[in-house]
Formats: C-alpha cells, structure tokens, sequence
C-alpha cells in the first residue's frame, strides 16, 4: 500500500470551529505538526486559533500560542511570533534545533537586551515590539524572563560560557555572568575574552565598572592570579591603592606562591611597565605615591627650590627600580635607545624637498616640521644642523615652528631637555636671549620633551610665565605673548592630567591677560592640565571667559580646552557638550565637536554617532562641520573597519569641508592599519579639485600606511611616489604641497620605527595619542599645532629586559619573510655629482655598525638581512621551511652568517622565510603575532604570547655571566654658542656617521 | 477508546440513521461521542501508511456526519465535514475502497460553495476531480451546470433546475443559492451609481493629490541638499 500524503490542512482547520474542546486540542496538535507546511492554508484561521488562545476556560491555551507563533513566524510576523511564544510557556522548546526555534530566541533575547539596556535599544528600534515595551514603561514581562533565563540554562548546560557571557553582558545580568565566569571550564579564557568585550562592547561607563569589578575578584580567585590583567582591570576601575597593594605584595612574595618573591619581582616589574604603558600620568602619580607609604618610604615635602624632591631610596633595591620604572625613566630610557639604534630616516627625501621647495615660506615651515616628525623621538637633529644658512630664513613664527620641532626630535629625553634647549631657554635678568619667538618655541619644546613626564619641567615653566614681559614693541605686539603662548602649550603638556589647581591658576592668569596669542594658548593648556576630569566649575569659568572675550583666538583655545576636560567622561560629558552645542557661536560647537570626539573616544557610542553625523550635515558652520566628521574617525576607532563604509558618502559631498573632514577621520581611525577600503577613498581625494582637500588626503594617506612595507600594502611605494611627485609640481597649490611635505613626514615618522596608535598593545585608549591626534588637526589653525602629533608616536619595539632591567641579548624569531616586514628601500640619488649626499643617506648602516663592534654573530645576521631586504626580488620562490624552527638555534645563525657571506658575491639569493632579531627589536603591529621569543637561556614572566613593548625575561641559568648590550645614547654637546642662527659654531652630529658597503 | 469500541458506536449510528424516522439529537449525540473517539485512533492522519480499518471508520462517521448536518440544518458543520472528507477521499483513496456516498458528498460540496458564492474554491475542488466523474457522474454535473449557468447569465434555467434536483439533500443548497441570485439582482442596480460618485470624487481629490505631490518632491530636494 502506498504512503499516501496530505495535501491540505482545511479538513484539521476545520475542527478547529467544533465546540468541543478535546476536538480543538486534538486538532492545534495536528495543526502543531502540519504548520510548516501548511502555514499558508492556516494563516487563515489564525484569528481562530488566537481566540483559543485568549480563551481562558480553554485547557490547550499554549498549545495555541505555540501554533499561532509559528504561523507567525512563517509569515514574517516576528514580534507576534515571539509574543505567541512567550504565550506558549514550557511548550515553547528552546533546545529545539530548528529555524523557528532559533529565530524566535534571539528575537527573544534583542528585545530583553533592549528592555534592560535602552541605550542599546537605539539599534533595534525598528522592531515594534521594543516600542510597546518602551511605552510599557520598561516593565519586563516575567515570561520573556523566564524565556532568557532558560536560555541561560541552556547556554550553561551546554558549555558554551561565551554566549551566555555575550547575552548576559548584553542584558546587564551580572549574576549569569558571575555564574558563566565560574562554572567555565577554561576560565583563563573565558577571563580574557570578558576583558576583550567588556572594554570593545559595553557603552555604558557605569555598567562596565561593574563588570571589571567582578572580573577583577574572578582573576584573583585563579588558581594562580592573572595580575596583569587585574591592575589592567583597576586602571580601567581608576583604583590606584589596589595597584599599589599589588605591585608591594609582589614584592613581598606574597602573591606568587611557591615561585617566591624572586619571581614575584619580576612579575611586579612587568606589571609597573604595563600600568606606565597604559594609564594616565595622574593615575601612575598617585601609585607611585601609594607604593612609597606603603613601603615606608618618606615623601619629602616639596620645597621652594624644588618643587617635586625624589625620594631617597635604596640604589638598586627592587622597590627602587619599580620607582624608577613607573616614573617612566626606564621606558623612556628604553625607548630613545631604539629609535636612535634603528634609526632609518632618509636623508634624501628631505633635501629633495627642501629642493623643490625652496621658495615657499610655508613649504619651508612644512619641511622644518616634516624632518622633526621623521626624526621624531631619536635626537638626530643633523639635518637642520646641516644647513643652517636654510634654517636660519625661518622668522617670526616660523622660527618659533622650528625650535619647536626640536621637542618633538628629543622627545623624551628628559635628562638632557635642559641642555638641548639651553640657547632657545629665556635666560631671564639682564642677559639677552634668542628672541621672543625662539624662546616661547623652546618652552613649548620643553613641553614636548616632558609630554606626560613633567616633574622637572613644570617649576621652570611656570616661572618663565611669570617673568614673561608685558611691554609692547614698536611695531605693536607684546613679545611676553610669545613666549606665554609657547609657555603655555608647554605646561600644558607638561602637567597633563595633573589637575592641578595651582598650575590651572598660572594659565587662568596668562588667560585673563586677554591676549589673543596667549590667550588662545592658555585655553588649550588649561584643557590639557584637566585632562579627562569634568571639573564643572573650571569649564563653567571656561565658558564664561568664552562668552564674555572678543577674541575668536581664545574662544577657540578654550573650546579645545573644554574639549579636552571631558576627554573619556563618556555620559557625564553630555550636559556640557548640550550647552556648547546649542551656542550661538559656531567656534563653542566647533568645540562641542571636539567634545564629543574625545569624551567618546573609541566607545563607538551609537548616539554619539547619530550626533556626529547630524551636525556634519546641517550646521551652518564649515568648521563645526569638519570637526564632527573627523570626531567620526576618533569615537570609532576601535572599529576601524567600519569607517570607511561610514564616511564614504560623506567624502562625495559637495562641500569641501566635510570632504576634509572624511579625509582625516579615515586617517585617525585607520591610522597604521594600510586598510584598504580607507586608501581607496583617499586616493580620489588626494586629486580633489580643491588644494586643502589634498593637503587632507594626504595627510589621511601617510597616516594609514605609517609603516607599511611595499609587501604588506602594495599602495605604499605608490603613495611615496604621488608625494614626491606633488612636492616637485610647479604648479601644484601651496596647500596642497605643504600636505604632501607633512605626509612625507609622517610616513617615514621616527626614523621609521614609530607608528600611529590610538590604543596600547592591550587594547587601553592611549590618552596621549588621542589627544596628540586631535590637538594636530587643529594645524588647520595654527601650523604650530602639527608638533602634537609626535604624542601619538609609539614606537614599534620589542625589548626584553633581565631581573636588572638591562637588555640581555636575546633573539626574537619572526616567522616572516624578512621583506614582508621591511623598511622601504632607501631613495637612490639621481647622479654622481651628490656624491655626499649617498654617503649620509645610507643610515641603515649605524645599526649594523654599532652591533660590529662587539665582533657579535648577529651582526653578520642583522648586515647579511640588511643586504636581502635591499636586493632580494619579493615573490621570489621560497625557501623550506625548517622542520623543527626551534631545534637548533646556533646551526640556523651560523648558517644565515654564510649565507650573508655568499649573499656578497650572489645577490639573487633565496629569501628566507623567518628572521631573527636582536633586542631591542623592530616589531611592526602586524608582526607582533607571528614573533615569538626563542631563546635558550632565557623566557618571560607572565605573558604567554609577546605583545610587543617591554617585556621581562627570566634567566634559567643566573650563575653563568650575561652579554649585555650597550647602551649607545650619546650625551649631546650642545654649547652655548650654538643656535638656530648661529653658524658660526657648528657641533657635531651626535652619530658620527660612515659609509662602507 | 478501542477501535471495537468505536465500531459498535458506529453501528448504533448507522442503525439510527438509516431508520425511516432517524432521532437527529441522537445521532448528533453519537457523532460528537464518535468524534472524539477517533481522536484517540488515527483521525484525519498526516502522513505514513495508516490501517484500513481505522480510515473506513473515521470515514463513515464523516459521510453520515455531513447528511446529518445537512437534516438539522447546520451548514457551518457540513462545510467541515466536507473538507475532513476530502483527506479521506482524495489523500488517502488509494487506501480504501471508493464510498458508495462519494459522489453525493463532492455533488453537495459544490452546491454549498457555489451557494456561497465561492466561485474560487469551486474551481479548486472541480481540479481534484477525473473526468469521468466530471462529465458522467449526475451528482457532480448538476452543480457544473448550475455555475455554467450562473456565468452565462441564464439565471433562469437555475430558477427551473430546482425542479430536478438529483437527491432530496440538494434541496436546501438549491434554495441559498437561488437567496443569493436574487439579492445579486438587487446589488446589481446599485452599481452603476456608485460607479459615478467614485469618479466624482476622484476628481476632488486629483486637485489636493498632485498639491501634495509637489510639496513632497520639494521636501525631498531639501533634505536631498543637505545629506549630501
């Protein structure tokens, strides 16, 4: 007998219309089975089954609903299916495996997240449901509870602990999450990817310190506690005791267990190292404070002579060293011998340049600040020193541009800030100094040297802002303004995120001199000393003095300034952004913008988008409009991927401005990455028929391929190319080349060994560099404002530092093709006739020879490497990989040592696909995963995989003696005598510098 | 319930029904009691192959079910009958014998959608049916005729088929139908003055329309202006 098959419901529908009910149950059973395939036929009886439903004598109510939800949900209808499926109760199966049952749970669990999170409502606003429940008053109905939490149930049962975190993260259930937490199986990582989400995901600043909370206990509860990630979590908690109280357990060997407090050392140091990396000066300050008391060391009083004493501690002593690491000594240290040791600037683009420039008064502020940025950090100042006759044309505020950019190439060498600077310092008394305008450029260097480390600074500072003169010269400007502009930006940067009141009081003073120049300074200082703190009564006074002054200049100053003030306040910031972006004056929304990029910086805040967007479309004000766009790039930086898609329809728009503003938003936001999306966006601009939409491009350009080898973004070498290329136009607009000289600048920052990141290896915001980013685009202001970008450099290391915290020599292993990683190759000259030129351009050498001269293995690596990256043909066959990379370490360096000999006589070699590197090594972002540390001898503390920045290593044989490697930072000598303007006394070059090869 | 259980219900049905002078609360008694017995046995089945026995059962109790809805004059039942049939006589013929009373069920089906109307639904179940019952079987032409009828507009010839109907229980089918020719009639004088009010109005409406219209298109050039 053949199976016979039904072909229409109607008969079943039909016993629906019986009046007994043992029919109607009999038939919702059958209709319950028949719906997926005859959903279309029931739909039309679908009044009657609900009518079922709400009948309350009815005995198969939920065997109603569950029918009615699923003809619901095949029409489409979703919030009636799921508000069915809430109806049908147990009968409605969550650990059914079907589609019905799937889309009904996650229908489910959105408007549960949007009932108990309104903020995250917004996304799903569309759903019609929401908007009852919105209209319900937020009352949650008890079923949908019950449905989620059986969810939960599930997810637990089921082990997968992300989902019911993801879920109850979403929905604000700290009591699943603490539960998932608990009973997950591999807690470490489920902590991590807690950690991850909770600082990419959650909005909302009150409901994300909840979380760490409860991540802190759970890390601690670890059967060995993961004490990294918990000082990461109290930065986030702003709790600096508990970091102290941690850091001096350590030391006590109190929380290392059996490992003792050897090692509890070394874990401590790494964490000193990671809390200097990630949190904010003040922050760092006040764990530094509570080390000592906890320790029993005495803080001296500060004393008239000197306002910040150290505090006597034993030389050497662990607690010592700690002190020395958190007040960023080491780092810093560290950080100035890798750019100087690897330094790879190119000479020859600048003298191109300088070439091809050499008429424009602005191309030549352009390339005094271009050369700053490429050496950047590094304290090779040759170039200027090489040519000063060319230096010596910059006047008035160019000069002030180019003793700045002495800050920015010394940047952070606060041991010697003083002595570098010393011709450009006011000398105060009777003694005459370099000028106002090389004077206030020197404070502001010394502000840029001390950015974030100010101790030494902010006295001296503070006092040249007091004996700045107020007398007027002939021509009619006050010179002491200058040099309290310069004074200014540089406390400013100095004393960042201090909140100091008194310093605050200085500025208010220069402030209330009403000068525009100072003025404007002053505002943007305050902002900076206040950094992040929401102080109402400083931003009121702010206001007011924005309200009640004449001067466009310090209401600007002071809109950035308050901008500044609410830098990461998130919700708390809104009342004031409200008022300053209801103003009538478009310079206070102008800052209003600012505001909003910077107090949602990287939360990706959905209103703070919609706000964004808003404004870039319908103010009236180009600038305010601008700035909204590029607040774009800051508020989603975490999520770069997104921009492009963002503001592509904004970087068609007919005017201008906000064309720029896309520009540079990209540029922020994918700032490092080489993203694709982003460069095809720019490139069109970067031929826009309007000069300072170019200037904006290309900028935006040299900021997402900062670092980019030709192999890993094809688009690097041609963007170089396009830059050269505009810079030598004759007929190129000014604008537009000055852009072109700043991104050549950019692209090659640091001696190439710097790159753009607004947030740490550990995925904090970096507060420096996003300020650093957001005060740099307001170059489109003031030229002045480009050195703020040399905050937002970090350099692209990777050190590892013994139990002394010197670098022992260690090999990293990168399994990459060396040129994948490389540095762009360096310019060739045209011709013979500049023969002087080729021999200082070749500065890849310096590297090669400092390691030479300890007669050292991997100098012959690090030269025969050298010769491959420049002559090897990319996309050459590959060499096989070894089979066991780890075996042998000294047979792999012996042989690369040939194979550097043989490389001498036969270029075409084989390119490896791995490469060694010497501590303190280049890691680009993108090379950081495939780098791992190999070394026999010795291993890290703590971190399983190697992040990049400064990690500790243990010494598994401490007896033997270690090979250290030497410290190469010259002490400059820098005379009295010698001055931008003096030729007379040229000193030397810091690095002697020779040719061979 | 067994299916012998069941069984014996039937019988005291079929006794009833087939008596010269059947007790209708009786019968209308025991269906509901059969009812819900073959909701305990494979009533109205979905799939698979079912046991003849059962399908013979529930299918009796469906045929009687329909003629006794049609006596009491409960036509809401007899359209539920008549679809419950159909799983019986179409999905599943190839399980069982033909009905004796089939053709008599799928002629009065069509008489009551024809009744009501359901012009639509008329065709449908026409194209279950072969054509050897479409153009042989009586009980099934008379109800083809009528609607042939009905479209050519020869509503007369439907007034004179009352006269012949093919069994006594078209009767009542015959009767709504001819209610609703007449009511149509009436309907139908209507028409043509709803049909001027409609153009009257439209052309009020034309006026304030295309005023809209071009409000809108300049909205949208606005908002157009300032997006981009």
């Amino acid at each position: 007998m053949p199976a016979s098959v039904l072909t229409s419901a109607a008969g079943v529908i039909a016993l629906l219309d019986e009046t007994q009910p043992q029919l109607q149950a009999f038939a919702l059973g059958k209709l319950n089975g028949l719906v997926d395939t005859f959903w279309a036929e029931i739909s039309e009886s679908v009044r009657r089954i609900e009518e079922l439903y709400e009948d309350e004598a009815f005995h198969n109510r939920q065997l109603a609903a569950l029918v009615a939800s699923k003809v619901y949900y095949h029409l489409g209808s979703f919030g009636d299916a799921l508000e069915f499926a809430l109806g049908a109760g147990e009968l409605f199966n969550v650990n059914e495996n079907s589609e019905f049952v799937h889309t009904i749970v996650s229908k489910c669990i959105d408007r549960y997240i949007a009932l108990r999170n309104p903020d995250a409502a917004q996304d799903v606003l569309t759903s019609a449901g929401v908007e009852q429940a919105a209209a319900a008053g937020g009352d949650i109905d008890a079923r949908l509870v019950a449905l989620v939490d059986r969810m939960f149930e599930r997810c637990l049962t089921h082990g997968s602990y992300r989902q019911a975190i993801g879920i109850a993260l979403e929905s604000r259930r700290i009591d699943i999450f603490q539960r998932a937490i608990a009973e997950a199986s591999d807690t470490s990582a489920v902590l991590g990817y807690c950690m991850n989400i909770s600082n990419t995901l959650i909005t909302s600043r009150a409901f994300r310190d909840s979380v760490l909370a409860v991540l802190v206990d759970q890390y601690m509860c670890l059967p060995e506690p993961d004490l990294i990630n918990v000082c990461q979590c109290l930065i986030f908690l702003n709790n600096p005791e508990r970091v102290a109280q941690t850091l001096r357990d350590l030391l006590e060997g109190r929380l290392c267990g059996a490992a003792g407090a050897e090692r509890g050392v070394l874990v401590a140091y790494q964490i000193a190292f990671d809390v200097f990396e990630s949190a904010t000066q003040q922050f760092v300050h006040r764990v530094v404070a509570h080390l000592l008391q906890l320790s029993g060391v005495a803080i001296p009083e500060p004393t008239a002579a000197d306002a910040a004493p150290e505090p006597t501690l034993e030389k050497d002593s662990p607690i010592a060293r700690l002190y020395a690491i958190l007040t960023g000594e080491v780092s810093l240290g560290l950080e100035l011998e890798f750019l100087l040791r690897n330094n790879h600037s190119d000479l020859l683009i600048l003298k191109n340049t300088k070439l091809a420039t050499q008429r424009n008064s602005i191309c030549h502020g352009g390339t005094v600040i271009a050369n700053a940025l490429m050496h950047a950090g590094t304290g090779i100042d040759t170039f200027l020193r090489q040519d000063l006759a060319w230096v010596r044309r910059a006047a008035h505020w160019a000069k002030f541009n180019v003793t700045a950019s002495l800050g920015v190439v010394h940047k952070g060498h606060i041991k010697e800030s003083f002595n570098i600077l010393s011709p450009y310092l006011p000398k105060g008394g009777s003694e005459s100094g370099a000028g106002p305008f090389a004077e206030g450029g020197g404070l502001f260097a010394l502000g840029l040297i001390h950015a974030n480390h100010g101790k030494k600074a902010i006295p001296f500072l503070v006092e040249q802002l007091k004996n700045a003169t107020h007398s007027r010269t002939d021509e009619g400007y006050c010179e002491g303004d200058i040099v309290r502009h310069g004074g200014s930006l540089g406390l400013g940067l100095a004393a960042m995120g201090t909140a100091t009141p008194e310093l605050f009081g200085e500025l208010r003073a220069v402030l209330n001199t009403d000068s525009a120049v100072a003025g404007e300074a002053a505002g943007i200082g305050m902002g900076l000393i206040m950094l992040g703190t929401g102080h109402s009564e400083c931003l009121d006074e702010m206001l007011r003095y924005a309200h009640d002054t004449a001067h466009e200049k310090i209401i600007r100053g002071l809109a950035i300034g308050m901008a500044l003030m609410l830098y990461e306040r998130e919700e708390l910031a809104d009342a004031h952004i409200e008022l300053m972006a209801a103003d009538k004056d478009p310079v206070l929304r102008y800052g209003a913008m600012l505001a909003v990029s910077l107090a949602y910086a990287g939360t990706g805040n959905n209103k703070a988008i919609n706000r964004l967007l808003h404004v870039a479309v319908s103010d009236v004000s180009d600038d305010v409009r601008r700035a909204a766009v590029i607040g774009l790039g800051f508020v989603l930086f975490r999520d770069s991927k997104q921009v492009p898609g963002v503001v592509s329809l904004l970087s068609e728009s007919y005017n201008p401005h906000v064309r720029y503003g896309a520009a540079l938003a990209l540029g922020v936001s994918c700032a490092a990455t080489g993203s694709a999306d982003a460069i095809e966006l720019l490139e069109p601009l970067s031929n826009d028929p309007v000069d300072f939409v170019r200037q904006g491009a290309m900028i935006a350009l040299a900021m997402v391929l900062i670092q980019q080898s030709d192999a890993q973004t094809p688009k690097a070498a041609s963007t170089r190319k396009l830059f050269e290329k505009v810079i030598g136009e004759r007929h190129e607009d000014v604008m537009a080349k000055f852009g072109a000289v700043l991104a050549q600048g950019l692209i090659e920052a640091g001696g190439r060994n710097v790159t753009i990141s607004l947030q740490s290896r550990i995925g904090h915001t970096r507060t420096s560099s996003v300020v650093g980013l957001l005060l740099f685009t307001q170059h489109w202001f003031w030229h002045s404002m480009t050195h703020f970008i040399s905050l937002a450099f970090t350099p692209t290391t990777l050190i590892a530092l013994n139990k002394n915290l010197k670098m022992p020599q260690v090999k990293f292993h990168s399994a990459a093709k060396p040129s994948q990683f490389a540095y762009p190759p360096a310019l060739v000259p045209p011709k013979v006739e500049t023969k002087e030129k080729v021999t200082t351009a070749v500065l890849s050498y310096t590297k090669a020879k400092s390691t030479k001269r300890k007669a050292d293995k991997a100098a012959a690596i690090a030269r025969g490497e050298a010769v491959s990256m420049d002559t090897s043909v990319p996309g050459s066959p590959l060499q096989s990989a070894p089979s066991s990379p780890g075996a042998e370490e000294k047979s792999l360096e012996s042989a690369l040592a040939e194979k550097a000999a043989e490389k001498k006589e036969d270029v075409k070699e084989v390119e490896p696909d791995f490469e060694l590197l010497t501590n303190p090594a280049r890691i680009v972002p993108d090379q950081v995963h495939v780098t791992s540390l190999r070394d026999e001898r010795y291993r890290t503390v703590l971190k399983s995989a190697l992040v990049g920045g400064i990690v500790i290593v243990e010494d598994n044989t401490p007896e033997l003696p270690e090979e250290l490697i030497e410290i190469a930072i010259p002490t400059p000598k820098v005379s009295a005598a010698n001055t931008v303007g003096d030729e007379a006394d040229e000193p030397e070059p810091p690095q002697p510098f020779e040719y061979t090869l | 319930m067994t299916i012998a259980n069941a069984n014996a219900l039937l019988s005291k049905l079929r006794g009833e029904w087939t008596a010269t002078k059947p007790n209708h609360q009786l019968c209308g008694d025991l269906l509901i009691q059969l009812k819900i017995a073959l909701t305990e046995l494979s009533f109205l089945p979905t799939a698979g192959v079912q046991s003849a026995e059962e399908l013979l059962l529930a299918r009796e109790v469906l045929e009687i079910g329909a003629l006794h809805s049609i006596a009491v004059g409960d036509f809401a039942a007899f359209d539920r009958y008549a679809v419950q049939l159909r799983t019986y006589y179409f999905d599943y013929a190839a399980a069982i014998p033909t009905s004796s009373q089939r053709s008599l069920l799928l002629g009065l089906h069509l008489l009551r959608l024809l009744s009501q109307q359901q012009i639509g639904d008329f065709h449908v179940a026409l194209e279950r049916l072969n054509s050897v019952t479409l153009t042989s079987d009586p009980f099934v032409r008379f109800p083809i005729a009528l609607e042939q009828h009905i479209m050519e507009g020869l509503d007369h010839q439907v007034f004179a088929a009352v006269q012949n109907v093919p069994h006594p229980s078209y009767v009542p089918f015959m009767e709504q139908l001819l209610q609703t020719l007449r009511s149509n009639a009436e309907s139908d004088k209507l028409k043509l003055s709803v049909g001027d009010a409609r153009k009257l109005a439209a052309k009020i409406e034309l006026h304030d329309y295309s005023a809209q219209v071009i409000q809108n298109a300049l909205g949208y050039a606005k908002e157009l202006e300032r997006i981009v």
